[in-house]
């Protein structure tokens, strides 16, 4: 405990020093975190918006070739597919829903866009109840009304849609209007007037793509024959057993006579030109995890981490050598002190202790501080719901307002992290303090 | 007045204490070469990336300037739809280019004004069954019986297709009443009494099969293409990278359309041979490593493994019989066609050039390498609305040194007259049929016709109120059309138009390309002057905002790069000036004696100063000096654009990084700002130091 007295108010008498060091470790801290936080918000919008939105957990895909070369996201006895992926995994399936759709084109007063239409059963879907929330008309009219408009719940009405408000603002429609949907349909195109009965918040970018209808609108839009739907979306209990549940998923279906394509730990948009090209012909399933469909986006991940780690690197090498140097001179400043304190019977290991623990405590201490302000900084802009104009950065975040979020196993991995090399900075001036004898350093003063 | 020889005295005194306090030297020498060596490596990198991806857009499609319509609701981007996330863009239109061009080219600066306008078309490569029909009919005619049996030997083929394919199709569509007739019609004509019974009635078995089962199959797969639509000769001569690869420019005035090289050969061509060439390609660059140690060659060789049946059923029963000869021959060896290209797909590092050769001079001469050739006839359909046309494929182009760069590989492109019939504009000829229908059905204003809501209310297009005598005019369209089509179709390849006649119409947007590069924002200026002055309703972006998201990644790059250099500056900056303060503080005895023997407070100042620029001059020219080093190095051996994607932002398969001035002078500006800065208060603490408390103290 003594150590620690010592140590602190070694810290607290170079003021300065320990000022001007602190904050360069605290500055490096909250980078570190800040980085984090970017990093772990991008993930949780692609995950909120792809499993809440359109894959589930586990997502089973019908797959149904008519000819070679030539597959459709189709589904057949849906219903009798939905039971036994219930009975596969009982007591880890929270919810499982039955889905069908498709591309399509919707086209409004002021453009067109390209959207893959989802059929829903609104009344089962809870999930997707809590996901979507009405937006307010002002986000997607010009010099809207600040109230939400419109029900959700009337999507089960036929012919009616759910748009999210980019894809209103973008399509100039709003609650009450009428836009075209155009459905690549099994016979060419059909085209059918929709009704506008809702627009909801957009969940993170990947929603532009996406737009509700009921599955009768869209199975009569596009031709499809009543027991055909696309998709079906598994909901677990606990989200990182999808790998578990999957392969009991697939070993019912073989074990019923189902074929399935072979588990490439890939979302089917990046396989859909291989498996398309295999030599089969009819029905067969494709199963894939939440983390498989956000697979494809880590590489941004990626990036921040690896972006992360040069800059921390080289920040943590010039904070190093910053200490180093501050250590040294100290070192020589206080060859007194140490020479009286070893004299007095101090041990030459508890000197390296002392000088070590002082770095240590000055790296823990402003560290924590550079994670504090970091959170704080996560909290606020958490808050402030900052809208992204880029389009390029919204691209590349998936997200159309800012997400940060934090982790305080990143937080306390930050603070340990900085410490230690604040720690072992130290080391090599704190070895020189312990190999001076007493009669060595009091010789010097004088 | 400072005078030369009190410079010397502090530059002497300065360079003293930073040898005599070494080690702290060294810390901040250390920190500030660092500094200066990634603030260099990264601006030289960004700026190079910057001139290699303005180069590969201005001078393949945006030019310097790009203008459009100032009511636009939607900004305008090159990109369209790919750029807006499946939102078809609205860029409004120039109303007449001729006018804009005009203006615009007053301006001594503008050198070319070109038309543009991009957008998807939809090509159909043809209905298979419409064609041997047609075989068949002419072999009839000639009495060809060797033709007549291939023929009917590939019809036969495609309608066991079909009927597998109507088949599965019942388990799906709702609609089965129709599926369930023409799955009769089906099984009817592979029953071998149908051909037996051919030739009783030839005509009529033909018109049999054209107009009940040509019906059937819808037209192969579309591909997508993107266009440029333009004013191509002039757009050859504004663009100088343009060159044409195969085949022949499109005649001076006349219509048709130019195929971009890359995506001839790497979208459109044969699977099987584009993968041979990627592999190939992949090989060329040889940091990509060999394919004993290249997982996406191997991921590749195993996917066109898997693909081989399906490709093999594509094929022609003449072609595969040549094939599987070719194959035996090769591999010495018997089996189904399949196992054996198979076993010729095992590719390795010995047998790829050999089996790769081999492939384009034994197997490729039996396969349909390009679904679509130089000469062909190809019908365009505007993808979401619009109408088709029809137009010669004159030959494939490329821009030597940018191929796989920017929208270099991006565009095909078109002449304008097709894009303004496909768009619905009044082109020169639709002008001629409306006069027709005007005269003919007698009406004063035909408004049945082409609207601008039909054009651009991307309709829901519901006819609403006709003029009451509207259906005389629908008499007159079906009149012209009577026409025989192939006439029309010839008159129109051979109609030329004039210069007038390609620029007096609208366009989407004008290229302006200017003389000299440097004065762009003055040329932006008077360019808006001008436009002011003359009343034309558009707007002016320059090629970054036109080139839309990808211009911008460029600036997020850049922003988030310097947002790092700026942490790392201030890190140093606390860091340097700790460790400047505690050399003041070691320094107490020596400033007391130095004030004491009568030097004034600016001396002290200056020493420390000048010692720290000083330092930092010296770690600052090493930094430069090793990101010197190591951009020059990089520049000789190029960076490889790793993905594909990234050969977008290096505007080629390599980047060659090289230092420009403005990166040294930023270099130094920083190195000052820093030590400077970081000097500055210790220096201060110092001057106010009295001699006496110096001099006394211990520490």
């Amino acid at each position: 405990m003594i150590y620690f007295t010592i140590a602190f108010r070694n810290l607290l008498q170079a003021k300065r020093r320990t000022l001007l060091l602190g904050t360069a470790i605290g500055m490096v801290t909250f980078l570190q975190v800040l980085l984090q936080s970017v990093g772990n918000g991008y993930m949780e919008n692609l995950e909120e918006g792809t499993t809440a939105l359109t894959s589930g957990h586990v997502n089973v895909l019908g797959l149904y070739k008519m000819s070679h070369g030539k597959m459709t996201p189709f589904m057949r006895d849906g219903d009798k597919i939905l039971e036994l992926i219930k009975q596969s995994a009982p007591e880890k399936i929270e919810k499982v829903y039955l889905r069908n759709g498709g591309p399509g084109r919707l086209i409004g007063d002021f453009n067109s866009r390209v959207a893959l239409v989802q059929g829903i059963d609104y009344d089962e879907e809870v999930g997707l109840q809590q996901t979507l929330v009405l937006a307010k008309e002002s986000s997607y009219v010009e010099g809207g009304r600040d109230e939400a408009f419109g029900d959700i719940s009337k999507v089960k009405e036929p012919n009616s849609i759910v748009l999210f408000s980019s894809q209103a603002k973008t399509l100039g429609v709003k609650v009450g209007d009428e836009i075209a949907y155009r459905a690549f349909s099994m016979v060419g195109i059909n085209v059918t007037t929709m009704h506008v009965v809702a627009v909801v918040e957009d969940v993170g970018a990947i929603s532009s793509f996406f737009t509700f209808m009921s599955r009768t609108t869209v199975a009569e839009a596009m031709n499809l024959s009543e027991d055909v739907s696309g998709n079906i979306l598994v909901y677990l209990k606990d989200k990182y057993q999808s790998q578990e549940v999957m392969s009991k998923i697939r070993d019912t279906l073989t074990e019923n006579g189902y074929s399935l394509t072979e588990y490439e730990g890939l979302s089917i948009v990046k396989r859909w030109g291989t498996v398309e090209r295999q030599p089969w012909l009819g029905q067969k399933f494709d199963t894939v995890t939440w983390q498989d469909n956000v697979k494809d986006a880590e590489v941004i991940v990626k990036s921040i981490d690896a972006l992360s780690f040069v800059l921390l690197t080289i920040l943590s090498v010039i904070i190093g050598i910053g200490i180093i140097n501050t250590c040294w001179i100290s070192v020589q400043e206080r060859s007194n002190e140490i020479g009286c304190i070893r004299a007095i019977g101090m041990s030459s290991r508890a000197v390296l202790g002392l000088f070590m623990l002082e770095s240590l405590m000055l790296g823990v201490l402003f560290s924590t501080l550079g994670a504090l302000l970091a959170w704080a900084v996560v909290l606020a802009v958490s808050h402030a719901e900052i809208p992204i104009h880029s389009q390029a950065l919204s691209l590349v975040l998936f997200t159309n307002k800012l997400n940060l979020s934090l982790f305080w196993q990143d937080m306390v991995s930050a603070i340990v992290i900085f410490s230690t090399i604040t720690g072992i900075a130290a080391l090599f001036p704190a070895l020189r303090a312990s190999r001076i004898e007493p009669i060595q350093a009091i010789n010097a003063a004088h | 007045m400072i005078n030369f020889s009190f410079l010397l005295l502090l530059v002497k005194l300065s360079w003293r204490s930073i040898w005599s306090h070494r080690i702290k030297s060294l810390v901040v020498g250390c920190i500030i070469f660092i500094g200066v060596y990634l603030l260099v490596v990264t601006d030289a990198m960004m700026s190079s990336i910057n001139v290699s991806m303005e180069k590969s857009l201005t001078w393949s499609v945006t030019g310097h300037l790009q203008a459009y319509d100032s009511k636009a609701r939607d900004k305008f981007t090159m990109l369209g739809m790919v750029g807006s996330l499946g939102a078809e863009p609205n860029v409004g239109r120039i109303e007449n280019f001729a006018k804009v061009k005009e203006v615009l080219q007053s301006h001594p600066n503008v050198k070319h004004v070109i038309p543009m306008g991009t957008d998807y078309a939809l090509v159909f490569r043809g209905n298979t069954i419409d064609k041997l029909v047609n075989t068949l009919r002419e072999a009839d005619k000639n009495h060809d019986e060797e033709n007549f049996e291939l023929a009917r030997k590939k019809l036969t083929d495609v309608f066991d297709k079909l009927l597998i394919q109507q088949e599965y199709r019942v388990g799906i569509v709702r609609d089965q009443e129709k599926l369930k007739s023409e799955i009769k019609i089906l099984k009817e004509v592979s029953e071998n009494h149908f051909w037996e019974n051919f030739s009783k009635d030839t005509e009529n078995n033909l018109m049999f099969l054209e107009t009940k089962l040509a019906p059937m199959v819808k037209d192969r797969d579309p591909m997508f293409l993107q266009f440029l639509a333009t004013d191509v000769d002039r757009y050859a001569e504004a663009f100088p990278y343009f060159k044409l690869v195969q085949g022949e420019m499109i005649p001076e005035g006349a219509r048709g359309l130019l195929v971009n090289q890359e995506q001839y050969d790497f979208v459109f061509k044969d699977r099987m041979a584009r993968t041979f060439d990627s592999i190939e390609n992949e090989l060329l660059v040889k940091e990509n490593g060999p394919i004993a140690t290249n997982y996406e060659i191997q991921g590749w060789i195993k996917n066109v493994q898997v693909e081989t049946q399906e490709w093999i059923l594509d094929l022609g029963a003449i072609e595969s019989n040549k094939i599987k000869q070719a194959l035996q021959s090769y591999l010495k060896k018997e089996d189904s066609l399949e196992n054996l290209f198979v076993e010729f797909l095992k590719l390795n590092d010995e047998n790829f050039f050999e089996r790769k050769d081999y492939f384009y001079q034994e197997i490729a001469p039996y396969i349909d390498l390009y679904p679509i050739h130089i000469g062909d006839m190809i019908t365009l359909n505007k993808f979401g609305h619009g109408t088709s046309i029809r137009v010669r494929f004159y030959g494939t182009y490329t821009y030597p040194g940018l191929e796989r760069s920017g929208f270099s590989g991006f565009y095909n492109l078109v002449d304008m007259t097709s894009f303004r019939e496909m768009y619905g504009f009044v082109t020169p000829d639709k002008q001629k049929e409306i006069d027709a229908m005007k005269e003919s059905a007698g009406i004063e204003n035909f408004e049945g016709g082409i609207s601008e809501d039909d054009l651009f209310g991307e309709g829901v297009s519901i006819v609403q109120d006709a003029p009451e005598d509207s259906y005389k005019a629908f008499e007159a369209i079906e009149d012209i059309q009577v026409v025989n089509i192939d006439e029309r179709m010839k008159a129109q390849e051979a109609q030329r138009y004039t210069q007038a006649q390609i620029e007096n119409g609208p366009s989407l947007s004008a290229a302006i390309i200017l003389k000299d590069r440097s004065q762009l924002e003055q040329t932006i200026k008077d360019l808006n002057k001008l436009i002011a002055e003359n009343e034309l309703e558009i707007q002016l972006v320059d090629w970054q905002q036109a080139a839309g998201f990808v211009g911008q990644m460029v600036t997020v790059m850049r922003v988030v790069l310097y947002t790092f250099i700026v942490f790392v500056f201030a890190v140093a900056t606390v860091i340097i000036n700790n460790a400047m303060f505690m050399a003041t503080m070691q320094r107490f005895t020596e400033i007391g004696t130095l004030r004491a023997i009568g030097a004034g407070r600016g001396v002290i100042m200056g020493m420390f100063l000048c010692e720290s620029v000083l330092l930092s001059l010296i770690s600052g020219f090493f930094g430069l000096l090793a990101a010197f080093v190591f951009i020059n190095h990089l520049g000789s051996v190029g960076i490889v654009a790793p993905k594909p994607e990234v050969q977008f932002v290096f505007g080629g398969q390599r980047l060659y990084p090289h230092i420009m001035l403005d990166n040294i002078y930023l270099g130094l500006f920083v190195v000052f700002v820093v030590s400077v800065g970081a000097t500055l208060y210790p220096a201060i603490y110092a001057t106010r130091i009295p001699p006496v408390v110096a001099m006394n103290a211990k520490e």
